[in-house]
């Protein structure tokens, strides 16, 4: 149904909507860019920090100790009881008799078993979690466990760690929601304008017999547009900031490694021009479902 | 072509626009809707191009019940009908050729029908030597023109004119009605509202006398006397 003039006519009338209502199409290009890099930037972040905490549990595993008095059935009783704990990824044993030979290793030193009155190691089971957030309340439960000792991880990193990828994600989101809200609010304000300032059109175009859909069209296509060149902007921006922060941070490679995002700027291009294609679409196509419904023909000529 | 059966219109506010209306035109005809304002004639014309749906009774078009018409699919009935007005609703800022081609353009004809229709439709209507002028550039008769042009430009086989020469002197309104007549002769079912007495006296055709909502004559070449009000 659509033939080339007609594509090409509905291209110009969008354009041509867009010159109408300049300053209110730049400002809507201008928040619709800054909305999709901020939150681009916010969903970097948030892959980034949620990646490292994807890494922690083999930097983060448990140390499990296993009181010295326990018999030999004890200490694989601890082991079978570990293994069956909810969050529990793998459960390593190390006796302490490896223990103690890691230790020494670790110290450099010559020291042999002879050479002290007693192997002062503890049969120790490593625990490594599924879910590291959890480690909390696994360390509650795992000390609870007959002949159980100690048990010891690295408190402080893993709810550091776990704590900021919530934090980056929940402020991100609020961020998002409301930059977003805010974009749809003024693409749709742009869009409400531009049928108003057309409205003879529309009439006429009724009255001619043109399809919903193609009245529909220019005003759908002006909003994705609008869109569109914002996604553009924002991702000429990211780049500029990508650039700016590799200079800055040079010397801390090993810290920018740790949180690293995972994806390459052609992927982050694709979802920042997709999202914003559709955050355009659905802004017009709000305006559009209020403000361009069938009517009278005089409410829409005068 | 055109049925209405026992069509009565109330609008929301509460005014009835038209009681009990029944009336058959058919294939070709040229029908003056007469009355003092405000007696329902361009209710009556909205009924038949779905501005107005009724509320009882109803308005056949082809055959096919127009209220029935799913919204989605108006634009069908529309392309049959070409509708012009009093205030001819051009676009302001184009051109007579533009204005014509808007109509075209949206009802999806491709650029080289539209090249090749125009000229025919400005011929028709009289006005080859002013395809670029602005409407503001025209006189009020030849802005109706162009409208009449734009309405025709799909081929439409009902033309409805609400008050066409309600903004146009005598002599202006007297060509405008003998095109609409040249066009009833090329085979379109005309449709004209108007209180313009002396014009449809002088054009001598069918009369359809509306007044408070009812019709109250309905005779083949007939005159029309407005009534002192
Ligand atoms: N959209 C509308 N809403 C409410 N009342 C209307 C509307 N259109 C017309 N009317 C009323 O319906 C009656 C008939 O109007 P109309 O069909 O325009 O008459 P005419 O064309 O003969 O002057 C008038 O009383 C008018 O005020
Ligand atoms: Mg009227």
């Amino acid at each position: 149904m659509l033939n080339l003039s007609s594509l090409e006519f509905l291209l110009a009338e969008a354009f041509s909507g867009l010159k109408r209502n300049r300053v209110m199409a730049l400002a809507a290009i201008l928040t619709a860019a800054v909305s999709l890099a901020i939150s681009a930037a916010f969903g970097v972040c948030a892959l980034a920090t949620h990646r490292a905490c994807e890494r922690l549990p083999q930097q983060f595993d448990m140390a499990v100790y296993v009181k010295r008095e326990a018999s030999e059935g004890q200490v694989r009783d601890v082991g079978r009881r570990l293994r069956m704990l909810p969050y529990v990824d793998n459960v390593e044993f190390i006796s302490r008799e490896e223990g103690w030979k890691e230790f020494r290793k670790q110290l450099g030193t010559e020291i042999s078993t002879q050479d002290v009155l007693y192997n002062p190691a503890l049969d120790t089971y490593r625990v490594s979690l599924s879910h590291p957030e959890q480690s909390d309340s696994v360390q509650k439960a795992i000390s609870k466990l007959p002949y159980v000792d100690s048990v010891d991880w690295r408190q402080k990193e893993v709810v550091f760690f776990t704590g900021l990828s919530r934090v980056v994600s929940a402020a991100g989101l609020m961020t998002m929601i409301v930059l977003f809200a805010g974009s749809v609010f003024i693409i749709g304000n742009t869009i409400r304008l531009g049928i108003y300032a057309r409205r003879r059109e529309v009439a006429i175009m009724r009255i001619v017999g043109a399809r919903a859909s193609f009245i529909r069209l220019p005003f759908l296509l002006e909003g994705m547009l609008i869109s569109g060149t914002g996604a553009l902007l924002a991702l000429l921006l990211m780049r500029f900031a990508a650039n700016y922060l590799s200079q800055v941070t040079r010397g801390f490679q090993s810290v920018t490694r740790f949180f690293d995002s995972g994806i390459s700027y052609w992927q982050l291009s694709a979802v920042l021009i997709g999202v914003g294609l559709s955050l355009g679409a659905f802004s017009s196509s709000m305006s559009i479902r209020r403000y361009l419904r069938e009517g009278s023909l005089e409410k829409g000529q005068r | 072509m055109i049925d209405f059966r026992n069509v009565t219109l109330i609008y929301p506010n509460g005014i009835p626009a038209l009681r009990h209306i029944n009336l058959r035109v058919g294939k070709g005809e040229f029908v003056f809707v007469v009355g003092p304002t405000g007696t329902g004639k361009s209710s009556l014309l909205k009924l038949i191009y779905r501005e107005e749906k009724p509320t009882e009774g109803e308005v056949m078009v082809n055959g096919e019940n127009v209220a029935a018409i799913p919204d989605h699919s108006v634009w069908q009935l529309r392309r049959h009908i070409g509708v012009i007005f009093q205030d001819f609703r051009l676009l302001p800022d184009r051109t007579v050729w533009e204005n014509i081609a808007f109509a075209l353009r949206v009802t999806g004809v491709s650029g080289r029908q539209i090249r090749r229709r125009i000229p025919e439709f400005l011929e028709l209507v009289g006005l080859s030597t002013r395809p670029d002028a602005l409407p503001a550039q025209l006189s009020g008769g030849e802005q109706q023109r162009t409208a009449i042009a734009r309405a025709l430009a799909l081929d439409p086989p009902i033309l409805l004119a609400d008050e066409p020469t309600g903004n146009l002197d005598p002599d202006t309104s007297w060509e405008i009605m003998q095109l609409l007549e040249r066009i009833n002769l090329r085979g379109a079912t005309v449709l004209v509202a108007t209180h313009d007495s002396e014009m449809v006296n002088r054009m001598r055709k069918r009369v359809v006398a509306l007044n408070n909502a009812v019709i109250v004559r309905d005779e083949q070449k007939a005159s029309y006397h407005a009534q002192p009000v």
